[in-house]
């Protein structure tokens, strides 16, 4: 290992993330050094403790079982603040980190150089931990004044210390979901075929999916919530093993509390270990090639042409779903509605053993999440464009045909999304026909709202440069995409989220569920015919000039 | 001189500029292009060739000047001056993730080719550059200059009365080179306009009818090989000495003997 070149190329990896724009404005410099990571993480920290410092103090001496409780409270935060780390940043690792293109995946751009697989490793490692150590920052900021309340200050510091090797640990966790997506794609490439896009898809969705039902936040909570009373349930879980360390130490084990803190370096360094020798396999990749099909080429009219589209916004759609099915940055936005359609099940079944009698329909929220999908898809639709979008720009392509084509392939994703949800929740539960209906047309009209919006947003704010972890839209377009559509569906679907709690009292002011539905949906379409023109309008903004 | 406004160009651009930030990308350039003329732009990198080309093809916006395509404005029709144009950029920018029969389609439906016309010129294409049987595979396993074969393909299938090539020729083999500089010729015989850029001045003295010299955003000349060789005072000379004397880099023995130290 030679840490000078670990720190320049993890130096550089931080810095492909950092630089976004081009653009060279005031904050494109602010925000292009790696420094700026641990500023912000100092400042989060630093905003965070103030903030619950001020609140304690405000609040002043609390009664006797309030102090108590908020003393448990502590204890649990502080005590499975390491183990809440892996969960957080899988799921962010998925959206994020597994987006690489085969083109920097393969190394291509490194594996001439000097340098081991192990500095790579290790680098790569650092710079995922580097991007996400504002969470471990925040929550360490809010848990130092109750830590001091508590008198837990040296437990607290523990967390700390065990917090920063939970990050690392994941951090090599993440690179080894890497190399394991990238084998599955050298294994099936070997053969080489249109099938094997497929099995490529599938084994690629299965992966994400098992992370992310192995590591649902959900599940944990049950067992996080044993670790100040009884540690055992957490001692063959290796991301446990920090809490664990600090569990221990706090009911005075020194000696055990010393051997988990051991074990959980060991369990870091093991992980890495294994990330380096997973990595090593494709250091050298073999060149592939993949022959999408055998026949002689015969130009057809597709199905698209016949629902109205013109050829030109035929291509583009078939070009994009071709990509989600084909571009290994892009197959994680396929399985999010996969995710999230399982993550229903496992909810849905979980109440149904726990006896919890609550519909789907007024319980989880189609609505967000088909808005969340349709905002995801809609807004990167024109930066995964990447580079390529050249070849829009140097076609006779209007930005009405383009706004067309992006638009139909985001609300596909929106919709199957919601649907998908609403079947299976109707399959599960007893949603009445009533809600049933109530909330597909809400999560329709959502759905909808949320492409237009991301769409706006994802021209006015592409993010097309083409780099080891493409994001497609530029931070702040993701913020106000997500904070604007979000907004208007919630109250688009106002009357479906207050119902349960306020219906009696809206048909006392003879508001039926129904009427107030229409309403939603009347303020869906309203906002959906702004949100049409602002789109339009950032088409035609976009498609004027080639960004530079 | 150069036309101020020939009706019969297929190229007109006049006292064109863009500046990015505070470099002066293009500076008041001027230039005309006739129908079934090959016109060489000679620069070294950074001289504004390819920015010139992108505002030709419409899709950056001049700062100043006017560029027409055969009578029509750019700037007032982008889309419909598009569709007479075909565009080689300097790198192949493809959709990866296409085969290389995809991605024609793709640009073949793009520019509303009929079926029969596109099945038809995909294949003598993909035959001349010795592509067949590579057509189904994915780009991403192509070479460069597979992806350039591709992307000439592309350019020149929906034949456009206007050709802009950006170092067209990069990574081709020279059998495919030669292949695309005589097609060039032929179609330039036929009445097309070829906007050609290289570094290259062996291929600009082959393929090109007349060749204009940038340098730092600027156009320093304009002619045939022997009209600048005149214009230069070094007649008899090879396009390179004429090149490197209208740049004022003659002398570059410092340079080679700090390298070589």
């Amino acid at each position: 290992m030679n840490p000078r070149k670990i720190r320049e190329i993890a130096s550089v990896l931080i810095k492909s993330q950092l630089r976004s724009s081009r653009s060279g404005g005031f904050g494109t410099r602010l925000f292009s050094s790696p420094v700026v990571v641990f500023v912000l993480d100092i400042a989060v920290f630093a905003v965070a403790a103030g903030i619950v410092y001020l609140i304690l103090g405000a609040v002043g001496a609390l009664p006797s079982d309030m102090a108590t409780l908020l003393d448990t409270l502590t204890l649990q935060a502080v005590t499975s603040l390491p183990a809440l780390i892996a969960p957080f940043i899988l799921v962010a690792a998925v959206l994020f980190e597994l987006s690489v293109s085969s083109k920097f995946a393969s190394s291509d751009s490194v594996n001439w150089l000097p340098i081991s697989q192990t500095d790579y490793v290790t680098a790569s490692v650092l710079s995922v931990s580097y991007a996400y150590s504002f969470l471990p920052a925040l929550a360490l900021g809010v848990t130092l004044p109750l830590a001091a309340r508590s008198g837990i200050l040296y437990a607290w510091g523990l967390s700390g210390v065990l917090s920063l090797i939970s990050l690392f640990a994941v951090g090599a966790l993440v690179e080894i979901m890497r190399a394991a997506i990238n084998r599955v794609s050298s294994l099936v490439y070997g053969k080489a075929g249109r099938g094997t896009i497929v099995i490529r898809l599938i084994v690629t969705v299965f992966v994400i999916l098992v992370v992310e039902l192995g590591f649902n936040p959900t599940i944990l909570s049950s067992l996080i919530g044993s670790f100040t009373g009884v540690v055992n349930a957490a001692f063959f879980i290796p991301f446990f093993w920090p809490s664990v360390s600090i569990s221990y130490y706090l009911q005075g084990a020194s000696t055990l509390s010393f051997a988990f803190f051991g074990m959980s370096v060991f369990f870091a360094v093991l992980v890495l270990f294994a990330a380096v020798k997973v990595r090593a396999r494709y250091w050298s990749p073999v060149p592939v090639t993949i022959e999408i099909t055998s026949t002689t080429y015969e130009p057809r009219i597709g199905f698209l042409q016949s629902l109205g589209l013109t050829a030109a916004e035929a291509a583009l759609v078939r070009k994009d779903f071709k990509g989600y099915t084909r571009r290994r940055e892009l197959i994680p936005q396929l399985a999010l509605p996969v995710v999230f359609v399982a993550l229903l099940i496992v909810q849905q079944v979980s109440m149904s053993a726990s006896g919890s009698g609550a519909t789907a329909g007024n319980v989880y929220p189609f609505w967000l999440i088909g808005g969340i999908m349709a905002i995801i898809v809609a807004s990167s639709s024109v930066g995964q464009e990447g580079k390529a979008i050249l070849n829009v720009y140097a076609s006779p392509m209007t930005p009405r045909a383009f706004f067309r084509a992006k638009l139909l392939v985001a609300s596909v994703f929106g919709w199957t999304t919601v649907l998908a949800l609403l079947v299976a929740s109707s399959i599960l539960s007893s949603t009445s026909v009533g809600v049933f209906l109530a909330s597909l047309a809400v999560s329709l009209i959502v759905a909808i709202e949320c492409t237009l919006f991301g769409f706006a947003l994802g021209t006015r704010y592409p993010d097309l440069q083409e780099r080891p972890r493409p994001r497609f839209i530029r931070p702040l377009g993701l913020l106000l995409a997500m904070v604007v559509g979000i907004l208007v569906a919630f109250v688009t679907a106002l009357p479906l989220v207050l119902w349960p709690f306020m219906g009696n009292y809206f048909e006392s002011l003879g508001v039926s569920f129904g009427i107030a539905v229409a309403g939603g949906i009347v303020f869906g379409i309203v906002v959906s015919i702004v949100a049409y023109r602002f789109a339009l309008t950032g088409a035609s903004e976009l498609l004027a000039e080639i960004p530079v | 001189m150069i036309p101020s406004n020939d009706k019969s160009a297929a190229l007109q651009v006049t006292t064109v500029s863009k500046t990015f930030g505070t470099i002066r990308a293009v500076d008041g350039i001027s230039l005309s292009l006739r129908k079934g003329e090959i016109l060489g732009l000679l620069g070294p990198n950074g001289s504004g060739k390819s920015t010139t080309m992108k505002m030709v093809l419409g899709v950056i916006k001049p700062d100043s000047g006017s560029i027409q395509i055969s009578g029509k404005e750019v700037a007032k029709d982008a889309v419909e001056t598009k569709q007479t144009v075909g565009y080689v950029p300097e790198t192949p920018q493809l959709y990866e993730f296409l085969s290389g029969i995809e991605y024609l389609d793709f640009v073949a439906d793009m520019f509303g080719m009929t079926d029969e016309l596109r099945k038809e010129r995909i294949s003598q294409f993909l035959d001349a550059l010795e592509m067949t049987g590579h057509e189904n595979q994915m780009i991403s396993g192509y070479s460069q200059g597979m992806k350039q074969k591709i992307a000439i393909t592309a350019a020149l299938m929906h034949r456009p009365p206007l050709l802009i090539m950006d170092e067209a020729l990069n990574g081709l083999d020279p059998r495919s080179a030669k292949i695309v500089k005589d097609l060039l010729r032929s179609l330039a015989m036929e009445g097309f306009a070829v906007l050609f850029s290289t570094h290259v001045l062996e291929i600009a003295e082959a393929i090109c009818d007349r060749v204009a010299i940038m340098y730092q955003g600027k156009i320093l000349a304009v002619g045939t090989v022997s009209e600048l060789r005149g214009k230069a005072g070094l007649p008899g000379s090879s396009l390179e000495e004429v090149f490197l004397k209208i740049t004022g880099t003659t002398d570059l023995r410092d340079i080679v003997e700090a390298l070589s130290k």
